[in-house]
């Protein structure tokens, strides 16, 4: 099915690349940086208008497999030097996200965009900045790949 | 209208202009599609379609996911069901049913097993616990009338056996513990069923020349009276612990005129001084050294505390005493009964003597005075001043191992005494009539019997009242009311030799003497603190340079 995959994302991409060309049709605060291939892209997202993330912009990691879209990508908040990830109750320091779209509730109706989306609002409807229950333990354990941790999904879908 | 729509049909995903899947998101015009042309589905009520390829693979996907297998057929968007049809033989349904039945029975055989290993664990508990009823219900009633109310065979064991025995073990435990429901419970199972109990064992018919008696009471009423008895003997006991124990205190002797106010403070702090007598007993048995420290400690953090109501004292006397002195239910009553006949109960001590009968009919009268006294009382007296605490202090530290076991222990070991004692009394009565009398021991129906009972007569004093007449009617009032009250005791019960009677009177002795042996341990023990010091050393050893001696030419080093 490797065949879909590289369709659809090709055809996601385009999609993407005509959107941030277009101010009227791109979403706002979410910015394609990086899309060199079709195994990781990077994203740029900020709140817009007021939230606790005002003025803060983070970086988002996209990473596909061939089994894209049956599978969920890995997505998580880029950590290094320039950027950090948000504190936010469903993100560990690791930039490990905890959302149920990212697994049992993800569906091929979803695309990349709509992921960056639901991230971008999920910290827009932060109420307090605060690090997730037992973050250092997970990150000390944590893989290097999110797709690879079985979240238990409670509180707020996103 | 009607006339157009029978010419018009609903559209499928095949009438569309352009085709979008949702999974692969490939577009597909009607007027120009792919060779091959690939199938297209829509299989649910919203407007998403899809290439057939791509939703069968990813109803495959969602299938491989346990997490997500459930909702593998279901529309991510609207939710409906997809429906699947094609290749789906008989034979293929009836493997999955089958292979879906073995399933749901290996749960429940799993469920089974557990519930297999929780009954047969439960019933260990419960044969094991009836066993030793049976065991404890033959030390207290005797061979003989075991053999007639139960035999060793548990075929011909009545109904109610099988709720009595196990909870033999189980109230004998719970009655050494502080619990009040249960202080009063043992003799429910362990004496109360069996005399209106009718015999299984036929061997043993009376003949009916041999008449219920009068003596020893039924068991009913010993039942009755067993819970005032025990408190009686619960507060008795705690009168004579705290007179004993306190007494090593030397106090001012009361004034002539105070001696009735002095009199009441001391029988007012009963309450407290029992919880005295507990800490230190605990004290000696189980951690010796950590409770003294704790003790000391407590007393030098907490000043005079408040103090719990005398009512709650009063209840650790009945309670917490019950478990820590090991108070032995039978106790109480056989020891009251033992002192029935010697006249009214006599406190052993003759400074609290007098006032004795007077404290027990006026026990609110107390409280209030009860408690500015005991402040005034701790103030006063350093030593005894943190002993509540100390009490509250042993009792939470109380279930150690060893003190579980000497409650188990000593509780499970009482019919066993109880027998001893029993046999004990009965080789006393050979030589004491007095105590041939109270124990009314009747031969064995086996053999020989009227000799003995004529035995009894002549040796006199024996009260030995006929309960029924010639007729089998009772006779005289007091007859008539004690035959109400045994009423429901078998002929069978009323006419053996009532070993029931000497063992419970003989576990009271037991408990009357051990308490004795334990106030006496507790007063020693407190004397043996009291009067301890350090013995003094020289300084054989020590540089003599290190110390500053008044005039070193006196001294040599050694």
């Amino acid at each position: 099915m490797s065949v879909v995959y590289s369709r659809r994302l090709k055809k996601e991409l385009q999609e993407i690349q005509i959107e941030q060309a277009d101010p009227a049709k791109r979403a706002a605060g979410i910015q394609l940086l990086q899309a060199e291939d079709l195994k990781t892209w990077y994203f740029s997202i900020e709140v817009l208008g007021e939230s606790l993330y005002k003025n803060e912009v983070f970086h988002l990691m996209v990473r596909f497999d061939p089994e894209y879209p049956f599978k969920s990508p890995a997505v998580q908040f880029v950590v290094s030097d320039k950027v950090k990830p948000p504190v936010h109750p469903h993100v560990y320091t690791n930039g490990h996200i905890c959302a149920s779209i990212l697994g049992d509730d993800w569906s091929p109706t979803l695309s990349v965009m709509a992921i960056c989306i639901t991230i971008q609002s999920m910290l827009a409807s932060c109420k307090k900045k605060e690090l997730p229950e037992g973050n250092d333990d997970y990150v000390r354990t944590a893989p290097d790949n999110p797709k690879k941790t079985r979240f238990v999904y409670h509180g707020d879908s996103v | 209208m009607s006339e157009m729509n029978a010419q018009l049909r609903v559209p499928t995903v095949n009438d569309l202009r352009v085709k979008l899947c949702y999974i692969c998101r490939e577009e597909e015009r009607y007027d120009s599609p792919p060779d091959p042309p690939p199938v297209w589905t829509h299989p649910c009520k919203c407007t998403l379609v899809a290439h057939e390829s791509c939703l069968l693979h990813w109803i495959k996907t969602q299938q491989r996911d346990l997490g997500r297998a459930r909702d593998a057929l279901k529309c991510p968007q609207c939710g409906d069901s997809y429906e699947i049809e094609g290749f789906n033989p008989t034979i293929l349904r009836i493997l999955d049913f089958v292979n879906r039945t073995l399933s749901r029975s290996g749960r429940i055989v799993t469920a089974c097993c557990a519930c297999t290993i929780v009954l047969s664990f439960g019933a260990g508990i419960y044969f094991t616990c009836t066993t030793y009823g049976a065991f404890a219900v033959r030390e207290l009633i005797g061979p003989e009338l075991f053999r007639n109310l139960l035999t060793s065979n548990p075929t011909n064991w009545p109904w109610h056996a099988w709720v009595n025995l196990p909870l033999i073990p189980l109230t004998l435990i719970a009655s050494r513990t502080s619990l009040v429901l249960w202080t009063t419970s043992p003799l429910v199972p362990l004496l109360f069923p069996w005399p209106s109990s009718a015999p299984v064992a036929h061997a043993f018919r009376l003949a009916q020349s041999q008449r219920p008696q009068l003596w020893p009471p039924p068991p009913a009423l010993v039942c009755a009276l067993f819970p005032v008895i025990r408190t009686l003997y619960t507060r008795l006991r705690a009168r004579v612990t705290n007179a004993i124990v306190k007494s090593t205190i030397p106090r001012p002797q009361p004034q002539n005129q105070e001696e009735e106010n002095r009199e009441q403070e001391r029988q007012g702090l009963g309450g407290g001084a029992v919880g005295a007598a507990q800490a230190f007993e605990f004290q000696i048995h189980e951690h010796f050294d950590l409770e003294i420290r704790t003790r000391i400690r407590m007393a030098a953090v907490n000043p005079p505390a408040p103090l719990p109501a005398p009512a709650p004292a009063a209840a650790d006397a009945g309670g917490a005493a019950g478990a820590e002195v090991a108070d032995i239910p039978e106790g109480e009553r056989a020891q009251e009964e033992l002192r029935a006949p010697e006249g009214q109960r006599q406190p052993p001590q003759d400074q609290q003597g007098q006032q004795q009968e007077g404290q027990e009919q006026q026990p609110e009268q107390q409280q209030q005075p009860w408690v500015e006294q005991q402040q005034e009382q701790q103030v006063a007296q350093l030593p005894w001043g943190d002993e509540d605490l100390a009490a509250v202090a042993a009792r939470t530290i109380r279930v150690t191992g060893s003190s579980l076991g000497r409650l188990v222990g000593g509780a499970l070991a009482m019919p066993t005494i109880s027998r001893i004692m029993g046999s004990f009394l009965l080789r006393l009565s050979h030589v004491f009539p007095l105590i041939r009398a109270i124990i009314a021991p009747r031969p064995p129906r086996t053999g020989g019997g009227g000799g003995l009972l004529g035995l009894f007569g002549a040796s006199g004093g024996v009260p030995a009242i006929r309960l029924f007449g010639a007729q089998g009617e009772p006779t005289g009032f007091g007859a008539r009311v004690l035959s109400g009250l045994s009423l429901i005791t078998t002929h069978e019960w009323a006419t053996s030799d009532p070993v029931w009677w000497r063992n419970i009177l003989g576990l009271g002795m037991f408990i009357v003497v051990k308490d004795g042996l334990k106030i006496l341990h507790l007063r020693l023990a407190k004397k043996e603190l009291e009067e301890r010091h350090i013995k003094n050393k020289s300084f054989a050893g020590v540089d003599l340079a290190g110390l500053d001696l008044i005039d070193r030419s006196r001294y040599e080093q050694k």
